[in-house]
Formats: C-alpha cells, sequence, structure tokens
C-alpha cells in the first residue's frame, strides 16, 4: 500500500472522531479568494488587493442548527491559473472545496469546467461549489446568459465586498459536508 | 566551531515540536513560538488542527507543507513545515521563511497586478467591439431602406429641387455607410475577426481601378493623380485583394481630403523578390495639408483627427484600420511629414508571385431559348419594408416576376409548388433561417429545385459572412445596404449562367 493511500485512509478516520472540516478556497489569482475569506471570517473589506503567497488559514463556527455547529477551517491559497499547478499538501483532506471566478475577468473562468471535472475526479468525495465573485461590478442577468452559453454552472453569485451571499455560500457548503 | 556558527545563524529560524498522536505538546526548544508542554497543539493555530490527519500516518512517514502563515501571538510568518512520523509520535519542524517569501511577494505582487490590469482592459476592448460590431449590423438594415427607397424615388416624377435634396439624401447615406463599414472593420480586426485570403489577383487591374475611381476626384479640383507601377513586378500576385486595395483606398481618400493642389502619387516598387516570394513597397504620396511633428504619433490610433477642421468629416478609424489591416498582412507602415507641404505614407507587404501569369477570360454564352422570357424570382425576406424595397427595384426593372415569402420554410413549400429561376435570400428569419433553408434545397432530390441559384441578402456584411453563405451552397453574396445595380447584376449574371448551362 502506498503511503499516501495509507494518509488518505487514517484522514478518514479522523474525519469521523472531528467536528472541524477543511475548507480550500480555488481560482485564479486576484478572484477576491482573502476577500470572500475575510468577509465571512472578520466580517471586514479592503479595496486593496494584496497576493497571497502560500496559504493564510482561518477558522470560523458555523452554526448547522439549533444544537449542532461545525468549525470550518478555511484554506485561502494562492492564486493559480489551473489547479494542477497548485501544491497538493494543500489539497489533500479538504472536505469542501469553493473555486471563485472574477466576474469582470473571463479568462479566470473559461477554463473553468475542466478544473471542476479534475477536482471531482481527484477528490470524489469533497463538496465543491463554483462562485462568481465581485458581482457588484456587473449586471448579473449578463453574466448568468454568458455562463449559460458557455455551459458552465455557477452556485452562488457573491460580492465580498457588499457581503452579498458570501455567508450563505459558506453555510450552505457547511451543511452540505455536515450531511454527508 | 563550525556547528557553532551554523548554530547561530540559524537556530532562531528554526524550532522542532514534539507531540503525542492526538496533538499534545511533548516537548519543543520554543525558538520561534512559546508552547507549553502539556498544551494541545490544536489550540495554537487552527492550521495544527487541519493537518491532524497526518498524525495517524505510520511510522517513517513525513508530510511538508511550504508557505503556511502563522500569526501565533506576536509572531507572525511564513514558514515551510515538516511533519515526521515515527513511534515516539508527531515530530513537527517550522522553518521560518519569512523574510525569503516577502522578498518574492513584492515581484508576484507586481506581476499579478499587471496580469489582472491588462485582463480587465481586454475585456473592456472586446466589450467596446462586440458593442460596435453589433450596433454596426443593426444600422444596416434601416439604411438599406433608406438608400434604396432614395433610389426610387430618385425615379420618380420630381422637381429639380427635389432631385437635388435626394442627392443629398444619398450622397449622406453613402458617407454614413461608409463611416459603418469602417466601424465594423475596426471592430472585427481587433476582435481578430478579420479574414484574410489568399487569392489570386491582378495587380494593374487593381490599379487601373483605382486610377478610373481617383481621376473622377481630380477633374474638380487643382489636383494631378498619378499611380506608377514598377513594370518588373509580375502583373498576377497571390495574397488579400480587397484588404490591399481598402488600405490604398483609405490612404487615397485621405489624401484627396487633405490636398486642395498639387499632385497625389501612388507608387509601387518591388523591395525584394526571392523565388515565388515577392515584397512590394506602396507609396501614397500629396502635397496636401500635412501633419505636425508632435501629432504624427497618434495618426495610427482609433478615433484620432489631427485636423480640428469641422468641414473635414471621418470617424478617425481610417488610418487606424490601414495599420491594423498592414499589420494582419504581415507588413509594416511608416508616415513622413511636413507641415503646409504633404505627406507620404509607405508600407511594404509581402505577397507569392502566381505560377499562372496568363489572362483567364471567363466567357459567358449568351442564354439559348426565348430571352424575352421574364425570369421568376423568389424572394424570402421576413421584413416588410425590406420586402417593399425588393419587390420596387425588381418590379421597376421590368424584368422580372416576383414572389415573395417571410420564412424559410415557406421557401420549401413554395418550391415544391412552382418553377422559380433564382432565390434572393434573407439570412435571419423567424422559423427557419437562410443557412437551414439552403442546406435544404441542395439536398433537395428535385435537380429543378437542387440546382436553383440562391443569392444570399445579408445585414451581416463580412468576407467570413460571404465564406459561410458560400460554403453551404449559395452561389452569390450581397450585403446590405446594397445598390440597386448590384443587385440586378449579380441577379443577371447568374440566370445567364444557369441558361447557359441548361
Amino acid at each position: 500500500m502506498s503511503r499516501r493511500k495509507t494518509s488518505r485512509e487514517n484522514w478518514k478516520n479522523t474525519l469521523r472522531m472531528s467536528s472541524s472540516k477543511k475548507v480550500v478556497l480555488l481560482g485564479h489569482f486576484g478572484v477576491g479568494k482573502t476577500s470572500l475569506m475575510r468577509r465571512f471570517v472578520e466580517n471586514a473589506f479592503s479595496e486593496e488587493y494584496k497576493v497571497t503567497l502560500g496559504v493564510q488559514i482561518q477558522k470560523k463556527e458555523v452554526e448547522i442548527s439549533e444544537r449542532k455547529k461545525m468549525s470550518m477551517i478555511i484554506w485561502d491559497i494562492e492564486g493559480n491559473t489551473t489547479i494542477k499547478n497548485t501544491r497538493l499538501s494543500y489539497l489533500l483532506g479538504t472536505s469542501g472545496f469553493i473555486y471563485v471566478f472574477d466576474a469582470t475577468r473571463i479568462d479566470t473562468f473559461n477554463d473553468i469546467n475542466d478544473e471542476i471535472d479534475y477536482l471531482t475526479k481527484q477528490y470524489p468525495k469533497a463538496k465543491i461549489k463554483t462562485i462568481a465573485n465581485k458581482v457588484d461590478l456587473i449586471n448579473v442577468q449578463g453574466l448568468k446568459d454568458l455562463l449559460n452559453n458557455k455551459q458552465i454552472e455557477c452556485n452562488y453569485f457573491t460580492s465580498a465586498k457588499t457581503g452579498k451571499m458570501v455567508n450563505e455560500m459558506f453555510e450552505a457548503l457547511a451543511k452540505e459536508i455536515i450531511k454527508e | 566551531m563550525i556547528y557553532q556558527i551554523k548554530e547561530s545563524f540559524f537556530a532562531d529560524k528554526i524550532q522542532f515540536i514534539h507531540l503525542s498522536r492526538s496533538g499534545i505538546i511533548k516537548g519543543t526548544d520554543n525558538y520561534l513560538f512559546d508552547f507549553k508542554e502539556g498544551d494541545s497543539i490544536f489550540d495554537a493555530h487552527p492550521f495544527f488542527e487541519s493537518i491532524q490527519y497526518y498524525f495517524n500516518a505510520e511510522d517513517g512517514e513525513e508530510f511538508s507543507i511550504p508557505c503556511v502563515h502563522l500569526n501565533i501571538g506576536e509572531n507572525d510568518g511564513i514558514y515551510d513545515i515538516k511533519v515526521y512520523i515515527d513511534k515516539d509520535g508527531v515530530i513537527i519542524a517550522l522553518f521560518d521563511f519569512t523574510d525569503h517569501y516577502n522578498e518574492s511577494n513584492t515581484l508576484s505582487q507586481e506581476k499579478n497586478e499587471s496580469i489582472i490590469q491588462a485582463q480587465l482592459l481586454k475585456e473592456k476592448e472586446e466589450f467596446k467591439n462586440r458593442f460596435l460590431a453589433n450596433t454596426s449590423h443593426e444600422l444596416r438594415t434601416p439604411l438599406t431602406t433608406i438608400m434604396g427607397f432614395t433610389t426610387i424615388l430618385q425615379r420618380s416624377n420630381l422637381s429639380t429641387e427635389q432631385l437635388h435634396y435626394l442627392d443629398i439624401i444619398k450622397a449622406s447615406g453613402e458617407h454614413l455607410r461608409n463611416l459603418i463599414d469602417d466601424i465594423l472593420d475596426i471592430s472585427k480586426i481587433e476582435m481578430g475577426r478579420m479574414l484574410i485570403k489568399h487569392d489570386r489577383f491582378d495587380l494593374k487591374k487593381l490599379c487601373e481601378n483605382l486610377e478610373a475611381q481617383y481621376s473622377i476626384n481630380t477633374n474638380a479640383k487643382e489636383v494631378k493623380f498619378s499611380i506608377k507601377l514598377d513594370p518588373s513586378i509580375p502583373e498576377f500576385l497571390v495574397g488579400d485583394k480587397l484588404r490591399v486595395n481598402q488600405i490604398l483606398t483609405n490612404l487615397l481618400d485621405n489624401a484627396f481630403k487633405f490636398t486642395k493642389r498639387g499632385s497625389i502619387q501612388l507608387n509601387i516598387s518591388k523591395l525584394e523578390r526571392k523565388s515565388s516570394d515577392i515584397k512590394l513597397q506602396f507609396e501614397v504620396k500629396d502635397t496636401g495639408l500635412g501633419i505636425e511633428r508632435d501629432k504624427l504619433d497618434s495618426i495610427f490610433e482609433s478615433f484620432i483627427q489631427v485636423h480640428d477642421d469641422p468641414s473635414i468629416s471621418g470617424t478617425g478609424l481610417g488610418l487606424s484600420i490601414v495599420r491594423k489591416l498592414v499589420d494582419i498582412l504581415d507588413g509594416s507602415i511608416s508616415v513622413e511629414s511636413t507641415k503646409d507641404v504633404g505627406t507620404t505614407f509607405t508600407f511594404s507587404l509581402p505577397f507569392k508571385v502566381s505560377s499562372n501569369q496568363t489572362k483567364e477570360e471567363i466567357k459567358i454564352e449568351e442564354p439559348k431559348g426565348k430571352s424575352s422570357d421574364k425570369t421568376s424570382i423568389l424572394v424570402a425576406e421576413d421584413i416588410e419594408v425590406n420586402q417593399l424595397l425588393i419587390m420596387k427595384i425588381l418590379a421597376s426593372s421590368g424584368k422580372y416576376f416576383v414572389d415573395i415569402v417571410g420564412d424559410g420554410d415557406q421557401v420549401v413549400e413554395r418550391l415544391h409548388q412552382q418553377d422559380y429561376d433564382l432565390i434572393l435570400m434573407d439570412i435571419k428569419m423567424p422559423k427557419m433561417d437562410g443557412y437551414d433553408t439552403t442546406r435544404f434545397i441542395r439536398n433537395s432530390e428535385i435537380d429543378a429545385i437542387k440546382n436553383i441559384p440562391i443569392i444570399a441578402l445579408t445585414a451581416n456584411a463580412s468576407p467570413l459572412e460571404r465564406e459561410v453563405c458560400l460554403g453551404i451552397g449559395m452561389n452569390e453574396y450581397i450585403g446590405k445596404p446594397y445598390k440597386e445595380e448590384e443587385l440586378i447584376s449579380k441577379i443577371d449574371r447568374l440566370i445567364k449562367e444557369k441558361k447557359a448551362n441548361q
């Protein structure tokens, strides 16, 4: 049995014991991954773009129901044009992926279907959400039409700046992970 | 000694933590972070909590997680982290690379910012081009109607004054059509949708046409126009005749616009020839207004007009189109100008020399049978005002029987009820468009239907659209707005060819 396989199986055991879940923010650089995490965890936002090197991690308790809570540990990893270039050690043991793209830059979602296919195949157990961020800057219906034409499925249209749908998106993902 | 030196350099950059498999700190050197024995590492930072699954790995396994931001207490840095599993528990090694990563951070920041800016700029450009292309397309349809009915009105009983007004309307319409063409061209070039052709063409003929076209202008002005074509250039070349003509027409239009007296010359010379590759230099030289030196740099930019004279109109796109066309044809262009003396545009373009240097004359035999017979034409057009226009044009010539239908499915129905000599086919129709209707016709098992000549009439005027129409089996293509003479001449030519083949 390979080392990697052993580790993944052990991880499954740990998952059963732990109430904390790892969620990874993915996507090109400058799409607003860090801003989404900051808006969700600290309810803060900055217009200034600051590049993320490597990974930044924050944690937040998410209420699943009146009696149930989940400790979401969010890995905000550096932007990459393709997931294949992302360090494997950042992705292992992930319960949920949030693939973020920038609604104002088509280059950040042109290849999204391939990216999601790759994720689904590599991490079949993980929940995946695709997010169009920065929707405060665009006409959402126009974007929906464009995505429709390109046959791209998008789960949430968020704005880290205004906070639109940010909490809803993280909470829905948490519920989906716990349901499993 | 060497170990002491090494220790003094790296001791405060590395920390080792010994843990139980359940994450309880059993020992640490506390060089970087102040951890207490007996505490859970999972409480120190969520990072450790999220890697706890590593702790259940088998003895001897090790993991590496580079470039992790950890802010614990007052310490805030970027660390490469290694996790070793052995029989005594878990060893975590933290390597402080904060300085190193912060240095590369600046470079990444600059690189990412410039890429994001470029992408946003590209989006804006594409939006602009899409908007311009769509708008131009939408403008063509009503313009076709205006131009067409103006021509029809000119033939009715009008006073001299009314005819003069109609001339003005027609000239303005022509001008508007040229402007729309320019806008459409620039947006297509910028979107990379300009199709370049490599066809055999007659350079001498192209020059003769230009001479004929511009000699009309010289009659009204005190300007002498001449074309000098280097006789050593082979007559038949392979290239994009349409675009070469467009570049020359734009430059000559400009020259005529800004030259009140003196001369305008077009000189074409051979720069180099290697086997079938030939490079030509084109020079358009005028003795016009000239351009100030400080404005020369911006002359090829879109929407820039260097002359403020309100009597000189235009979109400011002509020279921008010229430069972009020269670029996509793999050529280069430069300009020299002196205020009040004149301007010279020089550009070079590569061509292939055609292996066939003989003139091919296309002979069309006179139609057999009764030439006095009227031609029956089926028109497929859904917009009522366009139907009326075509009807008027065709009816006024007295040579045609015309039936009009509003959709592709009706074309198919009519063809099975009656024989027609030709179809004028609109492309955009509600139920069955012109493409599908043509495909249906060309796949018919009835020869009279299958072989019927079809002319596409479309507002989506472009070389690409032309190729698509001809590619699916249409015989001719007319872009809206069209001229009456163009429509009639293309109908007549196809009918002649059809009859000659019967």
